[in-house]
């Protein structure tokens, strides 16, 4: 009876583990592969790009992109009506061309005709509306309705009180009209945003809230599966009206331990990768390896932030100034980074119309910081109470507090790090409880707007970006003049006098840039990695135009 | 002889079990209603834990752009605004109409969200512990068998460097050497993430072979570092339960019936010093059935582990209740079935 049991039991969890196997693929599928290659590893290669993402992807609506991640993928799904090229200039995308009134108000775009959502349905003008007006539509909660903000009539349809957004109309077929509150010189840069992406309005009303997993667009790559924590699986689109992709499937991995993804790359199982920090000597001494990195400063930035609303820094830039110059850069930059990543000079990366150096610079200089320190009423540090320097887990972020530390502890400053999970970091530091934290920014469009308005204006003051709480008239002046000025070498002379303001005051104690340094694999050609990609994301990258050689 | 004995035993067993019938079912029905409250105490627990946690996973979830109208619109959304109690009551009230309710980070139903992660991590759990179980108890065996040997001290060294091994760097360690050195292991993941297809004319149709670059040698890794500790506790464990029962008078009174020696330690002996084998294989299959963070972080394998640290890092609180309950439930079953294992094994063992 016993042994009848465990037989049953044995023979029960054999059929189990039989039913779970995979099928083999039906039929005889050795014609459709066929052997246009010749190597079995080339032919492999040709079909499938293996690409690492670092965490789940959240949703791949556009509406509800908040994460790079997420972005990633959607920026292969879809198109916005006009988009960055690889140098960061803005270009036509779904739009074949576009008119800017003389007042810098209305924007007038002129579809390419002839698009297909990837369910075959034609793209007109009013996918383009209704995709925009959702982002504002109450119903649709979407997180970054803030960015419709500058179109006319946004506001009140997401407060309930208008029927449609006035600002957008569709004058024809192929036609959109975007009318503005107010001129608003990035605006271009802004709908570049995945959160632009177009959707086809007939598969979003049929189910609003599964389209993030189930995705339709126009892109170079159509949706095929989603399997949470595991990978997400593109197609090429055949049928794209760009470059059609030489590869045919876009594989992304979800591979969060940095070393895995490592270890994977080496085994040939990506096709790109990124440096983890623990492997930068590694690659360094690895000649084969080193030859393999792409990339360059990215507008990736990594700084530390001052409350400037609280003591002690509140109203004392030479105090601020002090800790700046404090700060061996250089050695983080070679004994932590290893050389990955750039020294910070200025507020505003460079790669973009706008490029200034900067009146002001914080070179280290021990002697200055200790002369800035006397003037800003703590000489040798006596009377500044111990500082708090919040930042999150990443054991590099922590190597790069500690050498901060130490710099400082040489003019007198006492610093305790304090290292939390990103959730807590978040509510202590945009609350402002912190007087000293990491401060972060990722580029979303290579605008100085991006930066000097979004991070340092008081209209941001806090929460919204400025979580320095740090204000100046003159500043916040300069830099709303700079947004509707259409002339751009005005707006850059706007921006350079603001910036100087800024260098000036020292919200930040500014640090480096990140490089979007990327291994690659040697017969992965035509991957531009740019300045607005953070790696292993290459959010910017376009994947369709890669192609393997041998 | 020992032969009749046996079916005596047996018919004794099943005599038994009638007269006993409605208290086993008494029995069953008793352990499972307790698991109900359990269920609501450990989910009040963590719920009150979360809480209080800092953090904040609408903050979260906003990423660089944050908005304060938004996230307040957000918030009512979720029912974040509402006290504590309140929201575990809606929790209360969702979960007992069958709705785990939806994650905040990803665009799903938490069942639909977890139920693979658990399926992945119950079948690593059980290729690890069936690695655990065969290699542990015979480990175990040939060290109480010959015991004082050299079988047994190698054995026995092995068992404690498998338990104080980390298994992080264990599983770094296998990985360096059989996937990047050698290259015959996957680095990562529990599949392959190529096309079927192109796989299935590359091997020429060998469905074995296919199978294995498929599937299979994805679970050899992982499962082999899951498998270290559990195996290592359990040949301990069998050599110290069999080396008590070895001492016992029928084993002499067997042995000197003439009976062969390992006959005897696998008949006689193994039998009576299963219990205790059984308790801790019990324990060890319910705690890998939670999820092995460390191993699934080293290895990919989109399991219970890593899913729950995850929800925890991003304040999911959907996914870290359903998570919590599932392994409450986990916990629950398995010590039933290892409470009436007991009986199956042991024919003394009642139920009331």
């Amino acid at each position: 009876m016993r042994r009848f049991n465990l037989s049953i039991l044995i023979a029960t969890i054999a059929l189990l583990a039989l039913a779970g196997c995979p099928k083999p693929p039906t039929g005889n599928t050795g014609t459709t592969t066929g052997t246009n290659t010749g190597s079995t590893g080339g032919e492999k290669r040709a079909r499938n790009y293996n690409f690492p993402l670092p965490a789940d992807v959240k949703s791949l609506d556009p509406a509800h992109i908040t994460d790079t991640v997420s972005d990633s993928v959607a920026q292969r799904l879809f198109n916005r009506l006009v988009k960055f090229d690889t140098d960061g200039s803005v270009e036509p995308d779904l739009a074949e061309s576009y008119e800017i009134s003389e007042d810098g108000k209305v924007y007038t775009f002129h579809l390419r005709s002839g698009v297909k959502f990837h369910n075959g349905e034609d793209l007109n003008s009013d996918d383009v509306i209704y995709s925009y007006s959702r982002l504002v539509d109450p119903d649709t909660d979407s997180e970054r309705s803030n960015l419709m903000s500058y179109v006319a009539g946004a506001n009140d349809y997401l407060g309930g009180r208008a029927e449609s957004v006035s600002g957008l109309k569709a004058l024809d077929e192929g036609t959109v009209q975007i009318t503005l509150t107010a001129p608003y010189a990035p605006f271009l840069n802004v709908l570049c945003m995945t959160t632009f992406g177009v959707v086809p309005s007939s598969e979003v009303e049929r189910d609003e809230r599964g389209f993030g997993a189930n995705p339709v667009g126009t892109g170079p790559f159509v949706f095929e599966s989603w399997t949470p924590d595991e990978r997400v699986v593109l197609k090429a689109n055949r049928t794209y009206f760009g470059n059609v992709p030489e590869i045919e499937t876009l594989t992304f991995r979800i591979i969060g331990d940095e070393s895995t993804r490592f270890e994977n790359f080496r085994n040939g199982t990506l096709e790109h990768c990124d440096i983890p920090a623990s492997k930068i000597k590694t690659v360094n001494d690895d000649a084969n390896l080193k030859g393999l990195i792409a990339g360059e400063p990215a507008m990736d930035m990594y700084a530390y932030g001052f409350n400037c609303d609280a003591a002690p820094f509140k109203d004392n830039a030479a105090l601020r100034q002090a800790l700046n110059y404090a700060v061996d850069k250089q050695n983080i930059i070679d004994n932590i980074w290893g050389g990955l990543v750039t020294q910070q000079n200025t507020i505003v990366p460079a790669g973009m119309f706008y490029h200034y150096e900067g009146s002001v610079s914080y070179p280290y200089d021990p002697e200055k910081a200790a002369a800035l320190l006397e003037q800003a009423g703590y000489p040798n540090g006596e009377g500044l109470p111990e500082l708090t320097l919040n930042v999150d887990l990443q054991e590099v972020n922590k190597q790069v507090a500690e050498a901060v530390q130490e710099d400082l502890s040489r003019v007198g400053v006492t610093v305790k790090i304090e290292r939390t999970d990103w959730g807590p970091f978040l509510d202590k530091v945009y609350a402002g409880n912190s007087l000293f934290f990491q401060n972060t920014w990722l580029g979303d469009y290579p605008d100085p707007d991006n930066w000097l308005y979004q991070l340092l204006c008081s209209d941001n003051f806090g929460d919204a970006g400025n979580i320095s709480r740090w204000k100046n008239s003159q500043f916040d002046q300069l830099v709303k003049e700079a947004q509707v000025e259409p002339d751009q070498q005005k707006r850059s002379d706007l921006y350079r006098q603001a910036e100087d303001i800024a260098l000036n005051e020292a919200p930040w104690l500014l640090l480096f840039w990140k490089n979007s340094s990327t291994l690659v694999q040697p017969y992965v050609k035509g991957l531009t990695i740019t300045k607005m990609d953070r790696t292993p994301q290459l959010n910017n990258a376009p994947i369709e135009e890669v192609t393997y050689t041998d | 002889m020992s032969e009749s004995a046996n079916s005596g035993q047996a018919a004794a067993g099943q005599g038994r079990r009638q007269g006993e019938g409605s208290a086993f079912w008494t029995y069953l029905l008793k352990r499972l209603g307790a698991a109900l409250p359990v269920l609501v105490g450990v989910t009040f627990i963590c719920y009150a834990i979360l809480s209080a946690a800092p953090g904040d996973p609408v903050r979260i979830l906003m990423g660089q752009h944050y908005d304060e109208e938004v996230a307040n619109e957000l918030r009512s959304n979720m029912g974040l605004d509402k006290p504590f109690i309140v929201q575990y009551g809606m929790f209360l009230g969702r979960v007992s109409r069958g709705d785990l309710g939806r994650s905040y980070v990803k665009n799903l139903p938490v069942a639909e969200y977890l139920a693979p992660k658990f399926s992945n991590t119950i079948q690593l759990t059980l290729v690890a512990m069936f690695i655990a179980i065969v290699f542990g108890v015979s480990a175990g065996i040939i060290s109480a068998a010959w015991n004082r040997s050299f079988w047994d001290y190698t054995l026995m060294l092995l068992a404690v460097a498998g338990i104080s091994l980390p298994v992080f760097w264990l599983g770094m360690l296998l990985q360096l050497l059989f996937a990047t050195h050698l290259g015959w292991m996957p680095v990562s993941d529990m599949s392959y993430s190529g096309n079927p297809e192109a796989l299935w004319n590359e091997v020429g149709g060998n469905y074995m072979l296919w199978l294995w670059h498929m599937s299979i040698k994805f679970y050899v890794l992982p499962g082999v570092t899951l498998a270290t500790v559990p195996m290592a506790i359990i040949a301990r464990l069998t050599r110290s339960s069999m080396l008590e029962v070895m001492k016992l008078d029928y084993i002499r009174q067997a042995r000197a019936k003439g009976l062969g020696y390992s006959r005897v330690v696998v008949t006689h002996a193994l039998r009576n010093a299963l219990i205790p084998i059984i308790t801790v294989v019990g324990n060890n299959f319910a705690v890998l059935l939670t999820g092995a963070v460390l191993t699934e972080t080293v290895f990919q394998w989109p399991g219970m582990g890593r899913a729950m640290v995850e929800a925890i890092n991003q304040l999911d609180y959907p996914v870290v209740l359903g998570g919590v309950m599932i392994m409450a439930v986990v916990f629950v079953i398995v010590n039933l079935i290892v409470d009436l294992t007991y009986g199956l094994v042991d024919p003394r063992v009642r139920y009331g």
